[in-house]
């Protein structure tokens, strides 16, 4: 059980390659384990909204992120693109840890459909589904 | 405010950072005009993703934003919260870009709003969202430490 305020993931959980947004609003920590994409990322108050709460910009960042990190589990590292993401914000969430856990449903052709949950200590706080692309094929 | 202080576009003025995270993430803009405010960001390198072009989950963070303002907005600034939120990307945004969007509230029913706009960079639609908002009358959940 992770702790609230622990400052490190455990130790098989690696840092997420990331671009500068991602390091912006991370650090991201992933885990591929059996086809799932799991991810963590401690939350501050540096992600809140006006009202004390994660912004929810951020759980749609966090789901964007787990959703392409299982896609791309299926495609070996081939980069994918997100075509569509839908998000479902299910609870409210303060500092802590925030586990997303991805994986894939179905792949046809260029496209792979994911699916995606953000929990809190267990409560759910999203649920998404994405649409990814593979890049450079058709 | 931490984020850029980059000058705004013309015709649009700073708006103002509501919160810890849009402050790092903006600088947001926003101008006025006779059918609703039109919002607007620069693309700059902090919002990369590895490929050189806008993350998604920044395009994202920037509708639930401003579409969080509609709401609120349509509903006297009483409080909302988000329900759902639905993207569909069709064009990347790179460095340089300025993104634009006049959110519309498309229907209100007892309880919730609907919001969406098309997002475009110098009049070509780059993505879309649509999204649910609850309307509430009294504090919002208070969220827990974890």
């Amino acid at each position: 059980m992770l702790e609230p305020h622990q400052p490190q993931p455990p130790p098989e959980y690696a840092m997420m390659p990331s671009g500068p947004f991602s390091r912006l609003t991370g650090p991201h920590y992933f885990l591929a384990c059996e086809g799932v994409y799991a991810m963590l990322v401690h939350m501050e108050d540096r992600h809140f909204d006006r009202t004390g709460a994660v912004h929810g910009g951020m759980l749609v960042n966090i789901s964007d992120n787990a959703n392409t990190g299982a896609a791309e589990l299926l495609t070996g590292g081939t980069a994918v693109v997100t075509v569509s993401l839908n998000c479902d914000y299910t609870g409210k969430v303060g500092r802590g840890w925030l586990l997303a856990e991805a994986r894939v449903s179905r792949q046809s052709g260029s496209m792979i459909f994911t699916a995606c949950e953000i929990r809190s200590r267990g409560g759910l706080i999203m649920s998404s589904s994405a649409i990814c692309k593979i890049q450079g094929v058709r | 405010m931490t984020g850029e202080a980059a000058a705004p576009p013309p015709g649009y003025q700073h708006s103002e950072p509501a919160d810890p995270y849009e402050d790092a993430i903006g600088p947001f803009y926003v101008r006025v005009t006779p059918e609703g405010p039109i919002y607007a960001f620069s693309v700059t390198e902090k919002h990369m993703n590895m490929s050189g072009n806008a993350h998604g989950g920044m395009l994202g963070c920037f509708a639930d934003t401003i579409f969080r303002l509609a709401a609120g907005s349509a509903n006297d600034g009483a409080k909302v919260t988000p329900l759902s939120m639905s993207l569909s990307f069709m064009a990347a945004a790179r460095a340089g870009d300025l993104v634009e969007c006049r959110p519309e509230v498309i229907r209100r029913t007892a309880g919730t709003l609907f919001v969406s706009g098309s997002f475009n960079v110098g009049g070509v639609i780059i993505f879309s969202a649509s999204s649910l908002w609850e309307t509430l009358r009294t504090p919002p959940e208070t969220a827990k430490n974890v």
